[in-house]
């Protein structure tokens, strides 16, 4: 049902007893009058008593304005209404539904007699974090600041690193409850104008009660929901922000969470952090190396080893294969049980380390990696070389920076791993067809996810995928797929 | 067991699927999916489905006269297909 | 689903190279027959289908706003476009149902001994019809992923394989009669290359219509270097009895391969690159065979039909060649004469229509080089 906007009266009265009946059973509303003389008064300010800074209002605004009043040369109001100007950025308000944001939103209102408008000056009070290093980002070199759940301080961050006209932000409200403030942040020189319309359209179809987390955004405006994959990055660098915006991408800062997202993004972006452009360049194509034979290992390790030790043995050089078989003899399960029971040992050892306090959880990884794995191999459960082959697994799988594609491998794993165990290779080709077929298909925001090794040339993937030194490095900026 | 379960499954995605067009007011559409699924379906069901049509064993039948004079006759060719 | 997605020519090109290469290196039956004079045929088969493929590209270029099956009802009438149509639909099927069969015949032979076949088809169906729901500008992207991994493994393979190869096995030339050489370009016709006169449907959705006669042609000359490659290394490495005994040569040649004194065996790496790459003929057929049936029978949501229309060709391949001998005799004795009508007389009997009923709007000379 459509209401309509309901208009700032000009008596002061009737607007507080508005704004009382929208508060009603609200202990922290606070109204404070100010008066001339007895009656009716002269204005009223109106706010949540837990959100905004009282000691800033009482010090700054509530003294200015009654040392204006006692020396006053005009009408009581022109004075108020002059002091009220003088005090920095106000918002005027013309209806009471933006009045009640504003009071929502940690800010004051004030409403003077005789005016039908409201004058709103945001006085966030609350406690927030202050700018620590950056938490799941940890970098050996590179700026050390990460986002805070503060939305004012991490655009700071970004803007202190941007100084120029040309980066843009657009603010949304999302969420009907929470009126959660959103911003697009881009550059208006090396944003694609397409893939900044699509944004903007999805953004705006976004409909829920209470947004607590970028994270349901970033499940709201991806391409495809069904995905093991995530399709945008992640972050919580401001550096990681700066330098994307400055491929021409789009970051969404939200307020309430310390996590920014970066779209459109690419799947070879998600494997990098962002650490690679502050290294020696040798060394981060090093790593860029290193990173996809741990991807390869994280998704086919145990898939690989129980096709080979259970359907090509011939394909395991002689004597490495004698050292497999003399370790698994007396093993009463074949390979794929194996590895199944140890995969799953190790992705509950992962969780419970996680969930418990940082102390305990340590305790927990190496109890449950040194005392499970030896025991399961003293005792005839599992053999050797399938505890390396998990345990490798796991590891490599930690390489990868995106918390989130590692999930998705670790999980895809599991049917790869039951492929290898019917059909051996067989399986596995196919499973790997289907997950490059897959990564084929997805889009970040209408751009190819797999952008790199799609893009026209090879040379020119071999150029987005390993960095050059910084002088050679030119902008690869991202383009939308027609 | 693969062959109940695909043939099963067949039958199942015919009339799901023909369910679902039908509401989207393709009706010939509908028609024709679950007329496809039943004809698929038969290729599965135990004993029917080995006299069910295959190209091998048409074009066998149709070609096979053609082929034999052609590589016999024409190009010289002993095939052992033919003995 | 993206269904009118445009492909470039060069994502095109590789498509025709990865459909005609994947199986035409699995059984070699027509080197078998003709042993050192294979070349001839090989020849013979590639120009000949060159020269089909151009007959379309041909009309593709007098038509360029129509798909190839509408074209096919501009020039032949409604009911004569459906009954070609209809055939090339059968012929798909037949292609389709051997492929499949040639894989897993392949796997259960070679490879995984006690696997059924049915569990290795259904694999391969399950594969297929996922590639097929994604749509061509998923497949053409995804070639391009995996070609340079392709290149790289059979590179490898073949520079060790080379290594053992002592004499030029393809002397003493001109051992064969013509019409062995001619039988073996017939068959070399329906097997490989052939094949690629379905790539006349999708003709329309390649980004430069210009180019796409060299963008066609190109990877099929390729495809058959890389064939006569292929038999050069198998005949060098295994002699001619060995080759003929094998039944899939390629593969006994690659079991020669080794690293050192170590790495011994490492072809079933190659072969799981190979798997992916024989895939896009099956999923490139049931494709087309998807656009032409959705034009036949004038589906309005093809994407309901991806799913019966792939476990169509699983029945259909589950149904035929039974046994391994079965397949290779129908493709040297059925398969030459019935392929034909699809390949040669449809595309000839359409560029002639073509020529004669020039569309309304054309230029009057249009000319186009055979040559690119």
């Amino acid at each position: 049902m459509e209401q309509r906007p309901e208009p700032i009266r000009t008596s002061v009265d009737l607007n507080v007893e508005k704004l009382l009946q929208r508060f009603a059973d609200n202990e922290h509303l606070v109204v404070r009058n100010i008066h001339k003389e007895e009656g009716s008064p002269l204005a009223s300010i109106v706010y949540l008593s837990v959100l905004i800074d009282e000691k800033r209002l009482n010090q700054q605004i509530i003294r200015k304005i009654s040392e204006d009043l006692r020396l006053q040369n005009g009408s009581a109001e022109d004075t108020i209404m002059e002091s009220i100007h003088s005090l920095g950025e106000i918002k005027v308000l013309p209806q009471i539904d933006a009045a009640v944001s504003m009071i929502s939103d940690a800010g004051i209102l004030i409403f003077v007699e005789g005016h039908s408008k409201a004058y709103g000056i945001n006085l966030p009070g609350y406690e927030t974090r202050s700018i620590e290093e950056p938490k799941l980002e940890l970098n050996v070199r590179g700026p050390r600041e990460g986002f805070t759940e503060d939305l004012q301080k991490n655009l700071g961050l970004v803007y202190r690193r941007l100084k120029t006209s040309e980066l843009k932000s657009k603010a949304y409200l999302i969420g009907k409850q929470s009126q959660t403030s959103l911003i697009l942040l881009y550059l208006e020189n090396k944003v694609d104008g397409a893939v900044l319309k699509e944004l903007k359209s999805r953004i705006e179809s976004i409909n829920m009660d209470v947004v607590s987390d970028s994270a349901e955004i970033e499940e709201w405006i991806q391409d495809s929901t069904f995905s093991p994959f995530p399709q945008i990055l992640n972050t919580e660098r401001p550096d990681r922000v700066v330098s994307a915006l400055n491929r021409g991408k789009i970051a969404i800062m939200m307020d309430g969470t310390p996590i920014a997202l970066i779209t459109p993004t690419t799947f070879f972006e998600l494997l990098h952090p962002s650490e690679d452009q502050f290294e020696r360049f040798y060394f981060a194509n090093f790593m860029r190396a290193i990173r996809m034979i741990t991807l390869f290992i994280s998704l086919f390790g145990p898939s690989l080893y129980i096709a080979l030790t259970t359907f090509h043995l011939e394909m395991i050089p002689t004597p490495l294969m004698m050292t497999f078989l003399s370790t698994k003899a007396g093993i009463p399960f074949p390979s794929y049980v194996e590895a199944f029971l140890m995969e799953i040992a190790f992705e509950v050892l992962r969780d419970a380390s996680l969930r418990l306090p940082r102390i305990a959880g340590q305790s927990v990884s190496i109890v449950g990696a040194l005392i499970i794995g030896e025991a399961a191999v003293q005792s005839g459960i599992v053999s050797r070389p399938m505890v390396i082959v998990v345990a490798m697994t796991g590891i490599a799988s930690f390489t990868i920076p995106s918390f989130n594609t590692a999930i998705a491998l670790r999980m895809l794993r599991f049917p790869l791993m039951l492929l290898a165990a019917t059909s051996g290779v067989f399986g596995l080709s196919m499973g790997m067809f289907a997950i490059i077929l897959h990564l084929c298909s997805l889009r970040s925001c209408g751009v190819l996810f797999l952008d790199p090794v799609e893009s026209a040339s090879w040379r020119n993937s071999l150029k987005k995928y390993f960095l050059l030194p910084v002088r050679y490095r030119r902008i690869s900026r991202v383009k939308k797929h027609e | 067991m693969i062959v109940g379960s695909i043939c099963i499954l067949t039958i199942c995605y015919g009339i799901a699927g023909g369910v679902r067009l039908w509401k989207r007011q393709s009706k010939y559409d509908a028609f024709l999916l679950f007329l496809f699924c039943g004809f698929i379906a038969g290729y599965f069901i135990p004993g029917i489905g080995n006299a069910w049509p295959t190209v091998e064993n048409i074009y066998s039948f149709l070609y096979e006269r053609v082929a034999k004079y052609m590589f016999e006759n024409v190009l010289n060719i002993k095939l052992e297909a033919f003995r | 689903m993206t269904s009118q997605e445009k492909i470039s020519n060069k994502q095109f090109g590789s498509l025709v190279f990865s459909f005609l290469s994947g199986f035409s290196t699995l059984f070699l039956i027509e080197a078998k027959l003709i042993k050192q004079d294979v070349w001839m045929s090989y020849l013979l088969g590639i120009t000949v289908s060159i020269g089909m493929l151009w007959l379309f590209v041909y009309a593709q270029k007098q038509y360029p706003h129509l798909s190839m099956a509408e074209i096919f009802d501009e020039l032949l009438g409604k009911w004569f476009a459906k009954l070609a149509l209809c055939l090339y639909l059968v012929y798909m099927l037949e292609t389709g149902g051997a492929a499949y069969r040639a894989l897993s015949f392949f796997y259960t032979t070679a490879i995984l001994p006690n696997t059924p076949n049915i569990v290795l088809m259904f694999l391969i169906f399950l594969c297929t019809a996922y590639a097929v729901y994604l749509g061509l500008g998923t497949l053409a992207r995804s070639i391009q992923v995996i070609l340079p991994f392709f290149i790289v493994a059979i590179v490898i393979v073949s520079f060790f394989i080379v290594r053992e190869i002592d004499t030029n096995p393809f002397l003493p030339q001109f051992q064969s009669r013509a019409s062995e050489i001619v039988f073996g370009g017939m068959v070399t016709l329906a097997f490989p290359f052939g094949k690629a006169i379905i790539f006349g449907f999708i003709l329309s959705r390649v980004k430069n219509v210009k180019k796409i006669f060299s963008s066609t042609a190109i990877p099929m000359a390729l495809s058959g270097l890389y064939l006569l490659a292929v038999t050069y290394m198998v005949f060098g490495s295994l002699g001619f009895n060995l080759s003929h005994a094998a039944t899939f040569p390629y593969f006994s040649a690659a079991q020669l391969v080794r690293f050192g004194e170590y790495m011994e065996r490492i072809e079933i790496f190659v072969i799981s690159i190979w798997t992916v790459f024989t895939l896009f003929e099956i999923i490139v057929i049931q494709y087309i065979f998807m656009l032409v049936a959705g034009h036949v029978f004038r589906i309005k949501e093809t994407r309901f039909f991806v799913f019966p229309i792939c476990l169509l060709f699983f029945a259909i391949a589950h149904k035929s060649f039974i046994r391994m001998m079965d397949l290779s005799l129908y493709i040297l004795g059925i398969y030459p004469i019935s392929s034909l009508l699809p390949i040669v007389i449809i595309p000839v009997l359409i560029a002639f229509l073509t020529l004669v009923k020039k569309p309304r709007g054309a230029k009057k000379s249009v000319k186009i080089n055979p040559v690119g």
